[in-house]
């Protein structure tokens, strides 16, 4: 059924009614290869924002796990993305970045594509190829589900993955108090691109659950940051801070401190008060309703981040040990100057390698990778038993599965309780059912059951 | 102005710097004994610009600052900077040669950093709190500056000093990594200083186009 055949049988490593997952799934290399195969292959990637490519031609470069693939702005205004490689023999076909172009043409033998990735153009075709070559059958592999979503477009290889919405489900909600705040949309006006050492789920696991982990990793950022500078106040939020964690169906999740109206966040002091001014905030209300005050983490499964402070970014594996960071900054577009330059220069001051917060956890996951060397490391396992709070479903205003207390684990138990599923399902189909008979909290998690069977 | 060779001194104009000169050719020994205004060259017009004994002192400075670094002094790096300093590091990307204008990124768009003086002070405060996890235990880094060319800046006792470097840093019991790059920065001569010296800018453009190091959490 599978391609990647393993001989590791993941469900013995991932223990969802306990709480504990096994070292292996962040080091194993059969489990990694399995992972591009079930979990790569079928989820949805952010593939790129409007304002990356706003105008025909306009190209960039980016991944799906590790396929390389090109995104491409159409003469009619739509985006297209294919796997940046050659038919021929399998070169990059692009190798810059970004971009304006007519067509693309590999440097190995001129093989030529056009901007949707139909192969227009083959040296010596009339003297030295059979009358029978068919150009049309080799254009590049197309990624064949692209959809939009609120300025940004969205890939996945999997014909038979639900819509993008219904991929979100309750985590739209969330999504959307971050990137359909403005009338005018978003823009992007920095990006970051760095490696780090480690495996690229306990970056995605950070945002989607573990906002704890900042009193201790960041207290020395948190310290100094705000004195002298537009930055928000991180010190503020007390010894017992409030907020809530959530957590939807396909491994979706976030955390934010405050409640409704009474929140700190995370943006600079010059966007806070550009926020509390009434026609902004009537016009934040508007959109996303009077109890959307939501700014903390998010992580959209597998790897679309966003902070609140309007860092967005996907992480793309590259082997178990290994991931490269691609971070954007965002703004509102109709902004005035200073707040996008508040926004701007707040985000590469915490959240680019360069950035305060950032130094900390590279820290944080390069150690826990190199332990994992151990043989006996790799097999002591890791706790997830943080409960925060009960879990309630669809509680009040907050879709999806959530509890009222900013620290949990049930966000990242939840995420890997997912990933379990895809790594053990062949089918969309077959997730789906899965996903749908665990739904935690609620009814009851039967992954013990599977894992009997498998 | 003023130049100075091994066996006179020669006055001589801006003007006749311009003006093409005698074609030296390489191994002529009839050459060291030529009159210095026969070898009006580009760099002689460099060189002739810059008091020697400046030059040293700039050369200096750059290397005292790079070692107050390695010594994991970074409060008394501050002392380098003037008040109203910006330190800044664009970010670059990989573009067609036909828009390599358009590789480095502009100042005020993306950066690594953009930094006054009171946030470059807030970075060194944060690793002062010996709780900056990434640099506790420190990093034994070692900072290689080469290449340094210095050159007359706009206003008076103003210089403009590029410089390569090769940023080795080593932490933990085995993590290393190293960055290079190019530095320009605009010196002041300022008698307050300590050094004579202060930075007023500095941008700092690193080689790689994806950040291959861990985090970029010292200064370059
Ligand atoms: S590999 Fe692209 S033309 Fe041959
Ligand atoms: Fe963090």
């Amino acid at each position: 059924m599978t391609d990647t055949a393993s001989s590791i049988d993941i469900a013995s490593l991932i223990d969802i009614e306990n709480g504990r997952l096994s070292g292996k799934i962040f080091t194993d290399e059969e489990i990694y290869e399995q992972e591009l195969e079930k979990v790569w292959k079928r989820a949805w990637v952010m593939l790129a924002h409007d304002s990356m490519i706003p105008r025909k031609g306009d190209f960039l470069q980016t991944y799906i796990g590790e396929d390389p693939v090109m995104v491409v702005r159409q003469k009619d205004g739509g985006v297209k993305a294919f796997l940046n490689q050659c038919r021929h023999r399998g070169m990059r076909i692009c190798r810059v970045d970004k971009g304006t172009a007519k067509a693309f043409t590999c440097t190995f033998h001129g093989w030529a594509y056009d901007l949707a990735g139909d192969l227009i153009q083959v040296p010596r075709q009339d003297t030295a190829y059979p009358e029978t070559f068919e150009r049309g059958r080799f254009g590049a592999v197309k990624v064949p589900r692209v959809q939009y979503y609120k300025g940004f477009w969205f890939g996945t290889w999997d014909e038979d993955a639900p819509d993008f919405e219904e991929y979100l489900g309750s985590a739209k909600y969330y999504l959307d108090g971050y990137i359909d705040r403005w009338d005018g949309g978003m823009e992007q006006v920095a990006f970051h691109r760095w490696v780090l050492p480690n495996n690229w789920k306990f970056m995605a696991e950070q945002p989607t659950s573990d906002m704890q982990h900042s009193e201790i990793t960041h207290v020395s950022a948190a310290t100094v940051l705000n004195k002298g500078s537009d930055a928000a106040d991180r010190t503020k939020r007390g010894t017992n801070p409030t907020g809530r964690q959530f957590f939807s169906d396909y491994g979706h999740g976030g955390a934010w401190y405050g409640e409704k109206g009474a929140e700190v966040p995370n943006t600079g002091q010059a966007m806070q008060r550009y926020e509390a001014q009434p026609e902004i905030a009537e016009m934040i209300a508007r959109r996303l309703g009077d109890d959307r005050e939501i700014r903390g983490h998010l992580n959209i499964w597998p790897t679309f981040m966003v902070l609140g402070n309007y860092t967005i970014r996907v992480t793309h594996p590259r082997g178990p040990h290994e991931m490269e960071v691609w971070a954007w900054t965002f703004v509102p577009k109709d902004a005035p100057e200073d707040i996008k330059d508040s926004i701007r220069r707040d985000v590469l001051r915490t959240f680019t390698p360069a950035g305060m917060f950032e130094a900390d956890d590279a820290l944080n996951w390069e150690e826990m990778q190199h332990v994992l060397k151990g043989r006996v490391a790799r097999d002591t396992g890791y706790l997830y038993q943080m409960v925060g709070a009960p879990i309630q479903w669809d509680e009040g205003c907050y879709p999806g599965g959530s509890s009222a207390h900013v620290f949990s684990d049930n966000a990242a138990i939840n995420m890997y309780a997912t990933y379990l599923d895809m790594m053990t399902s062949d089918s969309w189909e077959e997730l789906m059912e899965k996903r749908a008979q665990h739904r935690m909290g609620l009814a009851p998690v039967s992954a013990a059951g599977d894992r009997a069977e498998a | 102005m003023t130049v100075t060779t091994d066996t006179q001194t020669t006055d001589i104009q801006t003007a006749d710097i311009q003006t093409a000169g005698t074609e030296i050719p390489f191994g002529d020994p009839g050459a060291a004994a030529r009159p210095v205004t026969a070898t009006t060259d580009r760099l002689t017009a460099l060189l002739a610009d810059i008091d020697p004994a400046v030059e040293r002192a700039l050369t200096r400075f750059l290397y005292e600052e790079v070692q107050v670094l390695d010594d994991w002094d970074w409060g008394a790096w501050l002392d380098f900077f003037a008040d109203d300093a910006m330190y800044w590091a664009p970010t670059q990307e990989d573009r067609l040669s036909r828009e390599r204008s358009q590789r480095i990124n502009d100042f005020r768009t993306s950066a690594y950093f953009e930094e006054t003086t009171v946030q470059l002070k807030q970075r060194v405060d944060r690793l002062l709190t010996n709780q900056a996890w990434g640099e506790e235990p420190p990093s034994r880094s070692r900072h290689i500056i080469a290449n340094i060319r210095v050159t007359k800046g706009l206003a008076d006792d103003e210089y403009v000093v590029k410089s390569n470097f090769y940023d080795y840093r080593s932490n933990g019991q085995r993590s290393q990594d190293s960055i290079t790059g190019e530095r320009i920065d605009r010196i002041v001569r300022d008698p307050s200083s300590p050094w004579g010296y202060l930075i007023r800018e500095r941008r700092v453009l690193f080689d790689m186009s994806t950040i291959l190091n861990k985090n970029l959490s010292l200064f370059y």
